[in-house]
């Protein structure tokens, strides 16, 4: 598990023309099953952030949820300096917006968005540390979100590249301490692009810190 | 350190504008754009009120510069406000009144005070409800906003069951300018019979056709709670009962033992407001629903009562209500 900095920013065209940004310490969890020619990996994340745009028109705290299942195989390679890996990811993104303006009145948004994006790792071993950089994309995505109208009741849609796309990319380096033990330094970042009814586009920049126990 | 946090927070913002775009800029002709679109995207009525927007702009937006002054510009939103004649669409100038549209009506209501001093035989209240006896058969409750915590409602079952001798029961939603849906649905629930529809929304689908709207959405209403009353009910209605209070004098219309007396109600048929900003930190509210009655109607001209009675000045200064004495008639009917 781990903790760090998170840099959050999301333009939602639905409620407004300004993007909402600020940061935040997030708490991740996270479990690796690495075999020999395989790897899963399943991450929980969660953040609560105060959001403000240039406008200063209204405050915004974001909750934001993620979840994500990876898994990779073993690419061969004639270097065993260099492991490549290719696979596919499921995440789970849940965002929840609830803004007020200083008269009091208040609104609440969000949407729960899942996608499927095949992934590629690559591994660079330095004796017991290790080095690894991933870049995934989505190729297919179900929201849950409100229709055109904000005021409808949250909908299912199934949303195709033209609807839903994203860029992801992450680097770890794992930094054996003892036997069991590894610490864990890692920047993501995430840019999800949203066009189903409005256009809704966020982007994050992580930073985090972890402490991984090893089982076997 | 400090050149390397302003160069990462410099990084992070040419980064975040790139991917999401640009903010609109603090001039007067950006606000008026700002909230001219707004409003364009989603606003549901300008079909049923016939409502060119886009001849509104072309009239409006010339008078707008960028040497426009505040007071100019708040002049001038505020007739685009008056145009739209809609209560849920709003704009909220920091640290001033708010832009709205207020119509005047008679008020056809003097005050819980004064229904309490010359009507009630006891009295019990809490921060959202009022209720008493006016006899042994008629009960009076009188709600004065929906936009309090769920729980303040809840009472309507001690009401119920202190009131499990009356024949009927006076609701008085007079000046209620509304609230949220959670509570006028707990209100209702009470007095259901079984499960219908009470009123019908429309929505807009997209940004491009504003008058192109979605079917009509059916909203409906059924019992719960551990007590139900069944007997006759009259729910009193003014000019002022407005929004959330609108949808509860329709969710309790659709019961055949419910009648509205008074005078109609106010006529938010924009309904359902979502919150947006312009650029200078004012902030918005926009309508997103069209509410319809039964007859997929937009009430825009205000719900009809069943009987519609005035006040009159001759029962007032008999300390009468004009509405409630025969509010009182009919449920003992």
């Amino acid at each position: 598990m781990g903790t760090g900095w998170i840099y959050y920013a999301i333009k939602d065209q639905s409620v407004s023309s300004f993007t909402h940004s600020g940061s935040a310490s997030p708490v991740i969890f996270f479990v690796k099953a690495d075999g020999e020619k395989s790897k899963n990996h399943i991450q929980l994340s969660y953040a609560s952030s105060f959001l403000t745009s240039s406008s200063n028109g209204f405050s915004t705290n974001g909750q934001i949820g993620y979840l994500q299942f990876a898994h990779h195989r073993k690419f061969r390679s004639k270097s065993n300096n260099i492991l490549f890996f290719v696979g596919g990811l499921f995440d789970l993104n849940i965002n929840f917006r609830q803004s007020s303006n200083y008269s009091g009145v208040s609104d609440i948004n969000g949407e729960l968005i899942t996608s499927l994006s095949p992934s590629l790792l690559v591994e660079l071993p330095m004796r017991k540390d290790l080095l690894s950089a991933q870049v995934w994309s989505s190729i297919m995505a179900v929201s849950f979100q409100a229709g055109y109208a904000r005021s409808l009741p949250p909908q299912l849609n199934l949303l195709g590249i033209s609807e839903f796309s994203t860029i992801n990319w992450r680097m770890a380096f794992s930094k054996s301490l003892a036997v069991k033990w590894n610490l864990r330094f890692e920047y993501q970042f995430q840019l999800n692009n949203l066009r189903k009814f409005e256009t809704l586009t966020s982007l994050s920049h992580q930073l985090t810190t972890s402490v991984i126990f090893k089982v076997n | 350190m400090r050149k390397i946090s302003f160069i990462a927070a410099l990084l992070l913002v040419s980064c975040t504008d790139f991917f999401l775009g640009k903010d609109p800029t603090n001039t007067p002709i950006e606000i008026f754009d700002e909230f001219w679109n707004g409003v364009d995207d989603c606003w549901p009525e300008f079909e049923s009120k016939r409502v060119n927007w886009d001849s509104i702009y072309n009239i409006y937006r010339p008078q707008i510069n960028q040497k426009t002054s505040e007071y100019d510009l708040k002049n001038v939103l505020g007739r685009l406000v008056n145009i739209l004649e809609d209560g849920h669409t709003t704009i909220y100038p920091k640290n001033q009144a708010k832009i709205g549209y207020y119509p005047r009506y008679d008020f056809n209501f003097y005050g819980l005070n004064w229904i309490r001093q010359n009507y009630l035989t006891y009295y019990k209240y809490n921060s959202a409800i009022g209720y008493g006896l006016i006899s042994q058969d008629v009960g009076y409750i009188y709600i004065g906003t929906f936009g309090n915590q769920d729980e303040q409602y809840s009472i309507i079952d001690q009401i119920i069951q202190d009131f499990n001798k009356v024949k009927g029961i006076i609701i008085d939603v007079r000046s209620n300018s509304g609230g949220n849906k959670s509570p006028r649905q707990i209100i209702a629930s009470r007095f259901a019979d079984k499960q219908r529809i009470y009123a019908y929304e429309r929505y807009r689908v997209n940004k491009q056709q504003p008058t192109k709207m979605s079917d009509f959405v059916a909203d409906d209403i059924e019992p719960s709670g551990s007590v139900q009353f069944k007997g006759k009910v009259a729910v009193l209605t003014n000019r002022y009962s407005f929004s959330a209070t609108e949808e509860f004098v329709l969710s309790m219309k659709c019961f055949p033992q419910i009648i509205q007396i008074g005078d109609y109600t106010n006529g938010g048929s924009g309904t359902s407001p979502i919150l947006k900003e312009l650029p200078n930190g004012w902030s918005y509210r926009v309508s997103t629903s069209l509410l319809c009655d039964l007859n997929r109607k937009p009430i825009r001209m205000g719900i009809e009562p069943d009987i519609i009675v005035y006040t009159t000045k001759e029962d007032s200064l008999k300390m009468k209500d004009s509405i409630v004495e025969r509010a009182i008639v009919e449920v003992l009917k």
